[in-house]
């Protein structure tokens, strides 16, 4: 739980999107977190150095509507989600199509826990994998 | 209509210190839009910040951006401290800002270099670039690093600053504001300077607030936003404010760039006569939770780390968001309707950094 943050749903999101953009805060970024059975995104915004977090909790198949027609400035972060996370993200204004960072062939969803992927520093001091 | 054809500029360019792609849809010499292309320097970094204990991750958060290293550092272990709920001694805040503006002091120095370079005014390239040295050696001087100083810790800093090197930054800072009121000359009045920069790459106030613009970035175009006026590290105890130009475009970046030069000169100083004595690191115990939105004035904009504790070692999620991961979007805005010839001008712009941007 993080200060100034309430929960959200993706059939309510574009419209709380479109109340903070219209009140004039700027987007500052999105945060995806991997829960296990659930994803869930935190929206970030700032006006006048006060903080606003949306947070979504949802089922990893869900179908999540892009924000970009309300922010443009959030498609990178959108698909950075789509193409790390798996986030099933509808929409998004430029659409990478899941090559954003990396290319098609390379692991897909990496940043997924499911996903696992050892550090050099992990295996030489017993960290987790 | 002209007919339409698809330049690339990049991935490899003079004016990019690091590889991106823009697909510049061109009709003649107009640039019509344009799709940035990524993935040339992803490295993972957010996943290795789950895999690396907590200590191992300030190492990391160093490596993610070479010139802005330190405030990384800085962010991250504010961040942590805060997950903790420690309280680090005063002397290590003013430490941290000292360092952190000596890393605005070279970073802005490199850019206005690296812009007097993309127009060919070599002279005054190499001249600012001399000016910058003398910070480095400052930054060697106090940390015995040039580049990545490494003096950030979770619960305060490393190294102290002794008194003959506080002495020493104050001379270097009397040395860099002599040659940077030359630089200025020079900068204010230099037909070409005015002729490649004014009016370039306009970005309204409104646009840059869309965009989600940050940094020197939306503040040349009006907008009076510093995450420094938070007040973290020791800046709640200086004078500040933010610079703002209202030309919106290259120029005004240029020009808060340079204004924020001389204000990091008077934070430094502000900095070094009100630094208290005493402890520069408080111990840290156990495995924190909880999570944490940082952010910090990095010399490109606002730096912010969202982070997850587990009560384990590691962190449960490490979000690192960059400031030309928000700037670049603005090209969007900014490049569409100028010459191919500026584009090079209004990419620089933005300060890129995409070793930053792609983690």
């Amino acid at each position: 739980m993080i200060e100034n943050e309430r929960p959200v749903t993706p059939e309510a999101l574009v419209g709380e999107v479109k109340q903070l953009f219209d009140s004039g805060h700027r987007f500052i970024t999105a945060t995806c977190l991997d829960l296990g059975e659930n994803l869930e995104i935190l929206y970030h915004f700032d006006k006048n150095l006060e903080l606003q977090h949306l947070r979504m909790n949802f089922p990893k198949d869900a179908e999540i509507p892009s924000i970009t027609g309300v922010y443009l400035a959030a498609f990178l972060i959108e698909n950075e989600m789509k193409e790390l996370f798996g986030v099933n993200l509808k929409g998004i204004a430029v659409d990478y199509g899941g090559t954003l960072f990396t290319p098609a062939e390379a692991l897909q969803t990496p940043m997924l826990k499911s996903v696992k992927v050892t550090s050099a520093a992990a295996e030489t001091n017993g960290g987790a994998q | 209509m002209s007919k339409q054809t698809v330049a690339p500029f990049g991935p490899q360019h003079p004016v990019l210190p690091e590889p991106i792609q823009l697909k510049l849809t061109m009709e003649d010499e107009k640039v019509v839009s344009v799709m940035p292309a990524f993935g040339y320097c992803h490295r993972g970094v957010e996943k290795a910040g789950e895999l690396n204990d907590l200590n191992q991750n300030v190492f990391l958060v160093e490596r993610i951006c070479g010139i802005c290293s330190f405030t990384h550092a800085l962010c991250y272990c504010q961040g942590i401290e805060e997950m903790y709920g420690a309280e680090i001694p005063v002397r290590a805040k003013y430490l941290r800002t000292i360092w952190s503006e000596l890393h605005r002091m070279h970073s802005h120095l490199l850019w206005l270099g690296l812009l007097a370079d993309a127009f060919g005014f070599e002279s005054l390239f190499m001249q600012i670039w001399r000016h910058r040295e003398l910070v480095m050696d400052a930054l060697e001087k106090t940390s015995g690093h040039r580049v990545i100083v490494s003096t950030c810790t979770i619960g305060g800093v490393r190294r102290d600053i002794s008194e003959e090197n506080l002495q020493f930054i104050l001379n270097t800072l009397k040395e860099v504001q002599t040659e940077l009121d030359k630089v200025t000359s020079v900068l204010s009045k230099d037909y070409t300077i005015r002729k490649r920069c004014i009016g370039v790459g306009v970005m309204s106030t409104e646009q840059a607030l869309a965009m989600g613009a940050v940094g020197p970035v939306m503040r040349a175009s009006g907008i009076a936003q510093d995450a420094r006026q938070t007040g973290y590290a020791a800046y709640s105890d200086l004078k500040f404010e933010p610079i703002v130009e209202n030309g919106c475009d290259s120029y005004a970046r240029a020009l808060v760039r340079l204004r924020e030069t001389y204000q990091a000169v008077d934070l430094i100083r502000q900095a070094i006569d009100k630094m208290p004595q005493g402890e520069i690191a408080t111990k840290v115990r156990g495995f924190p939770t909880g999570e944490v939105f940082t952010r910090v004035e990095q010399p490109r904009g606002e730096l912010v780390y969202y982070m997850k504790g587990n009560g384990t070692k590691n962190l449960e999620r490490m979000r690192v968001r960059t400031p030309t991961y928000s700037n670049v979007g603005t090209l969007l805005v900014t490049l569409p309707g100028c010459n191919l010839a500026d584009v090079p001008i209004i990419t620089l712009a933005i300060d890129p950094c995409f070793s930053c941007t792609e983690r």
